[in-house]
């Protein structure tokens, strides 16, 4: 398990990564994926990814579709057509950040005195 | 377990009860915590069920879902807010500068002291209508979340 400190800016561009890949997935669906892919390792809280979602769909980055399943109501999250430049930029983002720390976590030979 | 719509109810007003006011997101967690419940053995009994809810969702829990959703959402608006009031406050102040220097400029022009005064009246219109108001609203906001909390 990574610390909370490690996950917290990591986490959004996570749920859009894992939103990308299907066409929409409810809260559940999203801390299982997570979940699988990791390993195990990185577990999302409910009370991390609940506010997220719902920030994320008031930036327009997120639709949702609403099902009633008897007495409940389930969401499904997708990305929204405007949101897919955002998610791109996140993850390239990420991605260049990854890179930058690999860079500094470990050196290369020659820049070593 | 099979969720009657009797324990799906209770659940709803579990969380309610415990703060987590927004409809959406109290949605989202009563579907959560219902999968959760489902996914569990068959044999799960009511009052194991409760304990499951509570230990896994203590008031603590959702309290913190609560807060956290209300600043996410109100985050972009705090940020514009302060914008306003620094932007209308640093143009108003630069106004009133400008025009009490303006007014009481010795080599200064006809031109300059023709305009100095309302250089003063805009700075002081900017602050009384755009800074106070927009301070006040912000402070309010501010205010009212630590009263909810």
């Amino acid at each position: 398990m990574y610390s909370k400190e490690l996950l917290k800016g990591t986490l959004k561009p996570l749920i859009l990564k894992i939103l990308s890949d299907k066409e929409e997935m409810y809260g559940y669906q999203i801390v299982q994926t997570l979940k699988e892919v990791t390993g195990g390792q990185i577990l999302v809280r409910e009370g991390s990814l609940y506010p997220i979602l719902h920030s994320l769909k008031a930036e327009g980055i997120l639709s949702c579709r609403s099902v009633f399943l008897g007495e409940r109501e389930r969401k499904y999250y997708s990305i929204t057509e405007p949101g897919k430049a955002s998610v791109k930029a996140a993850l390239e983002e990420l991605k260049n950040f990854v890179e930058l720390l690999q860079s500094v976590i470990t050196p290369l030979p020659s820049t070593i005195p | 377990m099979k969720l009657t719509p009797d324990d799906i109810q209770q659940i709803h007003s579990y969380l309610a009860q415990h703060g987590l006011t927004t409809r959406e997101v109290r949605a989202d967690v009563l579907d959560h915590i219902c999968t959760l419940l489902e996914q569990e053995s068959d044999e799960l009994d009511l009052a194991t069920a409760k304990a499951f809810i509570e230990t896994t969702f203590p008031p603590e829990v959702i309290q913190q879902i609560q807060a956290d959703t209300l600043y996410y959402l109100t985050l972009k608006s705090k940020t514009n807010m302060l914008k306003l009031i620094f932007t209308t406050g640093y143009i108003a102040i630069c106004l009133l500068i400008l025009g009490i220097c303006f007014s009481n400029y010795p080599m200064g022009s006809e031109f300059i002291f023709y305009w100095a005064p309302y250089l003063s009246v805009a700075g002081v219109v900017i602050f009384c209508f755009g800074f106070l108001p927009s301070l006040f609203m912000y402070s309010y906001q501010r205010f009212l979340e630590r009263v909810k909390q």
